[in-house]
């Protein structure tokens, strides 16, 4: 049995709606041994989506920061404006190469998610299941379109989705998924994990609460 | 600037805006991935011997998976299956083990150079 997207009768949005509003049962689907390039495809296509939104809103954020810098020059200073605009190009450079920097976490993030699901008794399907799951993850690339508070919401939603597919692929518990998930931030607590951690820990406290009304169980 | 001094510095930059690690401003302690980001810096400067000595563990074993990444994506073209260890019950428990000892030698060895 194959999900329809991976065998290529369901398109793209239907794929994405599936995926937002009942992934236990999407994931349920998946052959765990079919090759990944239909779930590297749909993640290149989210990605996209994610760093458009991105690289509009940080724009639209960075140049509103810079309306009082010109405005309290007067068009003076004219290499601080041309600083803080490079900024703004770099930024949404950086947003449209999200493609790139979502396949790598997937893949490498993969490999530090399946390390700790083995330690905890949870990897059977293997490290492309885990891989798999991150890449269907990123369904959440169209919420970044949403100003101010897409970014959170969607970064939330992606973990609880992760940790669905996660759990019904390699057919484990939530507990010890969780417990693969979170384990690398807190025993480890790399600076990058500590904002990371904040947004996992809070990110799990929305999954743990919601677990029990979500339709799949 | 030559092109490939940007992720270097583009690092450095990220690093710049992070938090302090919460262990060592509590107990003056390496946390165990402590040194991993001046280690990536170092290796993007292509430092790579002072970048092992940074974090061995990280960068050790951050090596070691990106050669299996490669090695299983040269096996999945020719083959169509990536491959991958049989983790039986003994396995998981050297590995357990494994990594265990890993862990405490690298947070020893951080200890001991000041990281």
């Amino acid at each position: 049995m194959s999900s329809a997207w991976e065998n290529g009768t369901e398109g793209y949005v239907g794929t994405v709606k599936r995926i937002l509003t009942e992934p236990a049962g999407f994931f349920r689907e998946i052959d765990t041994d079919a090759p990944i390039g239909r779930a590297v495809l749909f993640a290149v296509i989210s990605f996209a989506i994610a760093g458009v939104g991105q690289a509009i809103w940080n724009a639209v954020g960075s140049s509103l920061q810079m309306l009082p810098m010109i405005a309290e020059n007067d068009g003076q200073s004219g290499g601080a404006l041309a600083v803080a605009g490079f900024g703004v190009v770099a930024q949404v450079v950086i947003s449209l190469l999200m493609p790139v920097w979502g396949l790598m976490g997937a893949f490498i993030g993969g490999g530090i998610t399946h390390l700790f699901l083995l330690l905890f008794g949870a990897g059977q399907k293997g490290y492309m299941t885990t891989v798999r799951a991150n890449l269907y993850g990123s369904a959440t690339g169209v919420i970044y379109l949403v100003p101010c508070c897409g970014a959170l919401v969607a970064s939330i939603w992606t973990l609880v989705i992760t940790i669905v597919g996660l759990t019904e692929m390699h057919q484990s518990t939530t507990g010890r998924v969780l417990a693969a998930v979170f384990a690398p931030v807190v025993l480890c607590c790399v600076c990058i994990g500590l904002s990371v951690g904040i947004a996992f820990l809070l990110g799990g406290a929305a999954a743990f609460s919601q677990l029990p009304h979500m339709p799949w169980r | 600037m030559v092109p490939w001094e940007w992720p270097a510095r583009l690092v450095r930059l990220l690093a710049s805006l992070l938090p302090p690690c919460p262990v060592r401003a509590v107990l003056d302690l390496p946390c165990p991935s402590c040194g991993t980001t001046r280690a990536i810096i170092l290796l993007l400067e292509g430092r790579c011997g002072d970048a092992f000595l940074m974090n061995p563990l990280v960068i050790g074993g951050g090596v070691l998976f990106l050669g299996y990444l490669i090695a299983g994506w040269a096996v999945y073209v020719r083959t169509g299956q990536f491959p991958e260890p049989r983790w039986t019950p003994g396995r998981l428990s050297i590995l357990r083990w494994a990594i265990g000892v890993a862990v405490v030698v690298n947070w020893a060895w951080l200890y001991a150079r000041g990281v």
